[in-house]
């Protein structure tokens, strides 16, 4: 009886082990998902070797220190925990333990500060590696799971190392022994996936591992193409060549109507018009006779723009109209009171009559492409479109945004407006202490009152008097009409009926979270 | 190229980059040196056979031009064939049958050939035969079938050309009185047609064929970029895109070397086609 008493508890025991086993040990991977995107960022496939538009495969190859979850926070990944000292200039990351790159080698602090200094290089292409270089003091190692970084001023480190930016940890021995061009054929990294084969211009393959700290994969193969014609991409999904497309928004309604699913990336991108020239007096380019020096005709550009008509016809629904540049909804410092400016053409009338231009006046908007908007140049015809209305006459002037470059970021932009976007933040005090703030290079709309905020902002080491500054100078922009915001955009996926569920983070514009993808059930 | 379109170091930076950054990554690139020295390290490379390293790719430009090649080499040959194997027997058939039916409806080929955009053809053609009739993959280089497609878009502007110019040179030819003596001495037709006609018609032919093989050799930029064909058209556009400088001028110096390569042979060919040409 003792015996059989004995058997049952362990059968029972052993029942209640197998159904809670931890998700990293579950189902095997199995089947094949294709991702095909319009760029593939130059197939890089160690990330300090490039942009952050190689992110969709450096995901699944290597893990980070910090994860964004779905709604934009940050969640502990290799640093199971972090912290800053009170200036914010020495932060403390301690690492998980017993993570193992795909060549067995266990992950310890040394390859994560490896990995930071290989971000740091001359030649390093990745958006942080610039702060990173100007902001980093030294990286200390205590012990093999601890990391230390010094900064020479306050800093969000945390901010820069998390998976918003690509900075990957790498394995430092691997690298040092084989080199970095063969380590760049042949990456080996910690991540779910680990990499098969790559045919350069056609497609990376890679394979989920069967266990994995972070996620197992539903599939077993990741093959990433790069299409750069977005209707064959579309051909591909319906013909089920391809299970995970990039979409521009115009082609939304087609996908649907073909019976396709689409994923959306929320608050993607905030996109707006500048009225460049807005300096202050200081600056020798400055134009006193700018029309939009005055707020009266500043908020009459605004109320002449339909932005509802914009959402639903250039974007389809997949927007929603902006009150702000930069800031949106979720980032430190959002105001919910600030609605988007509504669309009153008679009150725009009036306000230009009030500003000295009864009859409207002529003026210049150079259009172009941003990565991840096509559309600025549709936005800018509408928006064109919107002011004729109320007598201000547009010369539209396309041109490649690297040829703009120059002129608006040496400060010493004619009084042109032209489009721009800029991609979902949480803390956007770099932003903004540059967008806004006559003493930095490249600045939006200048004026007094932001300067003397923008100053504050850029000694706060507090998080919530940062908070309030950045929501401060936000309510200066909507009180004072500075740029023409547009709308918050979102990036659009097409996925064929064998996805499930992909949990997508709030303003990443690549495509990421492979890993994460289920299989939609039957 | 460079102060016209601007640096390359445009597209690399992000828009927050100090101008020390820019400073260490163009130093880093020899982006920092005169145009014209630049040029001249260029050139001294250019004797070792080195055209460089991508600034997008970060691998040597040889090797990219290497890969990509064999694409389009694969693609162009097949294109080739399909275009001579198309063009030149149906132009002498239509030079023959003049004013019949078949000529019309070869000149209506033609006509097709040269008016349809190939960027739309080749939508439409992914529409009608890979999302419609699932018949054919509608992307990609994988097996057999996917060649079809791309080598109508690829080919069918070339066997346009080709076809009127093979109809045109024909009838020259044909109404030649040699070809009525060979008429006369009651050859078969056959013979007076492929022998004496074709051959004699052949001169031009066989330049405009060179031209072709170098067009469909070196890749097209449309048909790559629609059907996602990694060959050295879709490079090129890449390249001018992101202003991947050496890679643009090691595509661009390679379909000249092609360009002269083929010359050459179609030259040679003369000599051998007609005997009254000797160099």
């Amino acid at each position: 009886m003792r015996k059989k008493l004995a058997l049952v508890r362990t059968l029972l025991v052993t029942l209640l082990f197998v159904t809670t086993t931890p998700a990293a040990v579950s189902a095997k991977p199995e089947g094949t998902l294709v991702i095909v995107l319009a760029t593939l960022g130059g197939e890089l496939l160690i990330p300090f070797m490039g942009t952050s538009s190689n992110k969709p495969h450096w995901d699944l190859l290597y893990d980070y220190l910090i994860d964004v979850s779905p709604d934009g926070k940050m969640i502990p990944a290799l640093a199971t925990k972090w912290s800053a000292s009170k200036d914010q200039k020495v932060w403390a990351f301690d690492l998980r333990k017993g993570v193992r790159f795909h060549n067995g080698d266990e992950m310890t602090a040394e390859d994560v500060k490896y990995s930071i200094e290989l971000a740091m290089r001359d030649d390093s292409r990745l958006s942080r590696a610039f702060e990173l270089r100007q902001l980093l003091d030294r990286i200390e190692v205590p012990n093999p799971y601890r990391v230390v970084i010094h900064t020479k001023s306050p800093y969000s480190v945390d901010d820069s190392l998390s998976e918003r930016y690509g900075i990957g940890i790498v394995p430092k021995a691997y690298i040092e022994k084989v080199g970095v061009k063969h380590a760049a054929e042949h990456p080996v990294g910690s991540g779910p996936a680990k990499f098969v084969e790559r045919r350069l211009g056609e497609y990376i393959k890679l394979e989920a591992l069967d266990q994995h700290w972070r996620v197992v994969p539903h599939f077993r193969t990741f093959i990433l193409k790069q299409v750069a014609e977005h209707t064959t991409r579309v051909a591909m999904l319906r013909t089920g060549e391809a299970d995970v497309i990039d979409l521009p928004s115009f082609m939304v309604d087609g996908v649907k109507k073909a019976g396709f699913e689409v994923k959306i990336t929320p608050l993607s991108l905030s996109t707006w018009i500048t009225l460049g020239g807005q300096y202050v007096p200081s600056n020798p380019v400055h134009n006193p006779k700018t029309p939009w020096l005055k707020r009266e005709v500043r908020q009459a550009l605004n109320l002449a723009v339909n932005r509802d008509e914009i959402v639903k016809y250039i974007f389809k629904g997949t927007a929603r109209p902006a009150a702000l540049p930069y800031l949106m909804p979720g980032a430190l410092g959002w105001d919910d009171s600030w609605k988007p400016y509504p669309y009153d053409p008679e009150r725009a009338k009036k306000l230009l009559a009030e500003g000295g231009y009864p009859n409207g006046f002529e003026m210049t908007m150079r259009t172009f492409s941003m990565s991840g908007l096509p559309e600025m140049p549709q936005i800018a015809e509408a928006v064109a479109t919107y002011w004729a209305k109320i007598g201000v006459k547009t010369k539209l002037i396309p041109m490649e945004y690297v040829t703009h470059r120059s002129d608006y970021q040496n400060s010493k932009l004619p009084p042109v407006a032209f489009p721009f976007r800029y991609s979902f933040e949480i803390n956007l005090t770099r932003q903004m202490t540059k967008a806004f703030y006559s003493k930095a290079k490249g600045t939006h709309a200048e004026a007094p009152g932001l300067d003397k905020l923008a100053a504050e902002l850029l000694n706060e080491t507090d998080p919530d008097k940062e908070a309030e500054l950045i929501r401060k100078m936000g309510q200066f922009l909507y009180d004072e009409y500075m740029v023409v915001p547009i709308a918050y955009t979102s990036i659009i996926y097409g996925v064929s009926k064998k996805v499930g569920d992909w949990p997508l983070v709030t303003g990443m514009n690549e495509a990421h979270h492979l890993e994460f993808i289920t299989r939609r059930e039957k | 190229m460079a102060r016209l379109t601007g640096s390359p170091l445009d597209v690399m930076l992000d828009e927050y980059a100090t101008l020390e950054d820019r400073a260490r990554l163009g130093r880093h690139l020899g982006l920092d040196e005169p145009v014209w020295v630049q040029y001249g390290v260029f050139l001294s490379n250019l004797l070792t056979g080195d055209l460089g390293d991508s600034l997008r790719n970060r691998r040597p430009v040889l090797q990219l031009i290497q890969e990509r090649f064999l694409a389009s080499v694969q693609l162009g040959l097949v294109a080739f064939a399909f275009c001579t194997v198309t063009a030149i027997p149906l132009g002498i058939y239509t030079a023959i049958r003049k004013g019949t039916r078949v000529d019309n409806i070869g000149k209506v080929i033609a006509m097709l050939g040269q008016s349809l955009p190939s960027f739309w053809l080749g939508i439409m053609l992914i529409m009608i035969f890979a999302v419609q009739l699932g018949l054919l993959p509608s992307s990609g280089r994988a097996g057999p079938l996917s060649y079809v497609l791309p080598v109508l878009t690829l080919g069918w502007h070339a066997v346009a050309g080709l076809l009127r110019l093979t109809r045109s040179a024909m009838l020259d030819v044909l109404d030649n009185e040699y070809v009525k003596l060979a008429r006369i001495k009651g050859l078969p037709e056959r013979t007076v047609v492929l022998k004496h006609c074709l051959k004699n018609a052949l001169i031009p032919i066989v330049t405009f064929s060179g031209l072709i093989f170098v067009h469909l050799l070196s890749g097209s930029i449309v048909s790559e970029t629609v059907f996602g064909w990694p060959g050295l058209g879709s490079l090129a556009i890449e390249s001018v895109r992101f202003r991947d400088y050496p890679v643009t001028q090691g595509v661009v110096l390679f379909f000249t070397m092609l360009f002269l390569t083929v010359n050459l042979l179609v030259d040679l060919l003369y000599a051998y086609l007609d005997p009254r040409i000797r160099y």
